[in-house]
């Protein structure tokens, strides 16, 4: 059974359909790309997932429960965590604080915990004291991975991490993507670099005016001529 | 004179205490929740009057009279919370306002009925005998009322940016929406800064009291007071809600002894009006709390 699995979800916004009848499944050690232009609903799905919306039907499951209909609160305590779009960090609290309220699922954090995130990103390390909102755009998309991550997740959801950030940010955050990858993380990765996202996921879904058009292995889809025009910009 | 100088200092001491027990509770909840609660200064009233019958009246002593007006002033205070509160309720703070500030005047109007319109007080805790200095006396009362602040003010400060669920709650004033994502719950943190702010303004009429009275009547120019004093500190910040409260004791004090007592209410509210018209962001403003993104999905 997989870890997350989604049946036939729908959201609207008012009159505004974001997701008509989405099915997909994440499982346990998986990096799974969801590619899609803007507006397609990618966000309105990790929303639905994490609890923030709720689908009018179908189902959402995470390891082995429905989580349809649980807040953002309860979600986030069963081992789901979210990287939000816009990053959404707490700007006016220190690094430091960031990171421990990331852990907030677990009762704060343990020893280990932040060593484990400032491996990842040592940039970090140096403005732990300093207020979030002061750091440039890499850093804090830096700080919303890592503290998605204090909070030890099973599951995490990240929703266009690269968005907006200079090229070599762009590296260095699918670098650390990539050592996630290597420590046999699950992962569920909105992207709006379909290129990038492509070579790091196991399998890709391709997500249009809220439904599901293609879904298969990351580099089957990556070959062909469709996504190439759309996303990879052949 | 020393001795004036010296006495109108105390009295400084002992208002401003009062005005920061109320402006900390005001900031605190208006951080959390973006509501001006009105209804602040009913606590103030409420923990007195509670006292007037279990301490005063009642004859407990105050070991068992300060934690049972402890708890009752706290469950109303949660009872305000759910009422004033709703999360995402979007675009109704007048209608915020009014609840607040009905539930002061229905508080009021309560306690006229459950106790009467006189006016009341109890003995001051560690008697009444003054002590000098300076040529000045001053009340020991005025130790409590100080020592009451600076203890619960220290403790709150202590628990906001030192504790885990102090922190989780100034995240769900930041960004209640990034607060949910991280597990906190956001409605029943919400209502314990109401709860917090209810505990703060009931600690205020507990130890101002002896020196001060109260009657029913007293809250709504308290809670204008607490809300001038954090308007003048810069809204939803601690430290300027304390500093607030020092300016407005300073300036009402002095006014009361060198000018006369009915110029020191004309200077809150001059003062109150030329900071709401010039400095809307207030004397710490620059320092507000804001979170980065503010869209607000939850619901
Ligand atoms: N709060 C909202 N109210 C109304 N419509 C919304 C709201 N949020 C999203 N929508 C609409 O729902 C659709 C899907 O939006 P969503 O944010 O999920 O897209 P996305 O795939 O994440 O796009 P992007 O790549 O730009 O982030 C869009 O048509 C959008 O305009
Ligand atoms: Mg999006």
């Amino acid at each position: 059974m997989a870890l997350l699995e989604l049946e036939d979800v729908a959201v609207s916004y008012g009159n505004i359909a974001a997701l008509r009848g989405v099915s997909m499944a994440v499982e346990d050690g998986e990096i799974v790309a969801l590619i899609g232009a803007n507006g397609a609903g990618k966000s309105t799905l990790i929303k639905a997932v994490a609890g923030l919306l709720r689908s009018r039907q179908g189902d959402v499951r995470y390891a082995g429960r429905t989580i349809k209909g649980l807040d953002a609160a309860r979600v986030a305590r069963l081992g789901l965590a979210v990287v939000p779009e816009a990053r959404r960090l707490f700007g006016a609290m220190s690094v430091a604080e960031n990171l421990e309220l990331g852990a907030f699922v677990r009762g704060g954090a343990r020893r280990g915990d932040l060593e484990e995130v400032l491996t990842l990103f040592p940039r970090l390390a140096e403005r732990l004291p300093q207020k979030a909102a002061t750091l440039s755009g890499g850093e804090q998309q830096m700080l919303a991975i890592g503290r998605a991550l204090m909070a030890r997740p099973r599951l995490v959801l990240m929703d266009e991490p690269s968005i907006g950030l200079a090229p070599m940010m762009v590296q260095a955050i699918f670098a650390a993507i990539a050592r996630l990858r290597e420590q046999g993380r699950t992962i569920l990765l909105v992207e709006q670099n379909a290129r990038l996202a492509m070579r790091l996921a196991d399998r890709a879904y391709v997500l249009e005016l809220g439904r599901v058009t293609l879904a298969g292995q990351a580099s089957e889809l990556a070959a062909m001529d469709r996504i190439q025009e759309l996303y990879l910009g052949a | 004179m020393l001795a004036d100088f010296v006495q109108t200092v105390f009295a400084a001491l002992s208002i401003g205490s009062m005005y920061a027990l109320v402006a900390v509770g005001v900031t605190l909840v208006y951080s959390a929740t973006r509501i001006i609660n009105f209804a602040q200064g009913e606590f103030v009233m409420l923990g007195g009057m509670i006292m007037v019958s279990l301490y005063g009246e009642g004859g407990w002593p105050l070991w068992a009279a300060v934690p049972v007006t402890l708890l009752l002033t706290a469950a109303l205070a949660a009872l305000l919370g759910l009422v004033a509160y709703r999360p995402g309720r979007q675009g109704a703070l007048i209608s915020v306002l009014i609840i607040t500030i009905g539930a002061s005047m229905a508080i009021s109007g309560s306690a006229f009925h459950v106790w009467d319109g006189d006016v009341h007080r109890f003995p001051a805790f560690s008697g009444d005998a003054p002590i000098k200095f300076l040529g000045a006396a001053l009340a020991p009362q005025t130790l409590w009322i100080f020592g009451a602040a600076v203890l619960c003010i220290g403790a709150l400060f202590l628990f906001l940016h030192h504790s885990l669920w102090g922190k989780a709650m100034r995240a769900c004033a930041i960004d209640r929406t990034a607060a949910a994502l991280m597990g906190i719950p956001v409605g029943p943190t919400v209502l314990a800064s109401f709860v917090l702010a209810g505990l703060l303004g009931s600690i205020a009429g507990i130890v101002i009291t002896p020196l001060t009275m109260v009657d029913y009547s007293g809250g709504m120019l308290l809670a204008i007071k607490g809300f001038s004093a954090a308007m003048l500190g810069g809204m939803g910040n601690v430290a300027g809600a304390v500093l607030g409260s020092v300016v407005f004791a300073v300036l009402e004090a002095f006014a009361a002894t060198y000018l006369s007592s009915t110029v020191k209410e004309l200077i809150t509210f001059v003062v109150i009006i030329l900071v709401l018209m010039f400095l809307p962001n207030g004397l710490l403003g620059g320092r507000q709390q804001r979170g980065l993104a503010q869209e607000d999905t939850l619901e």
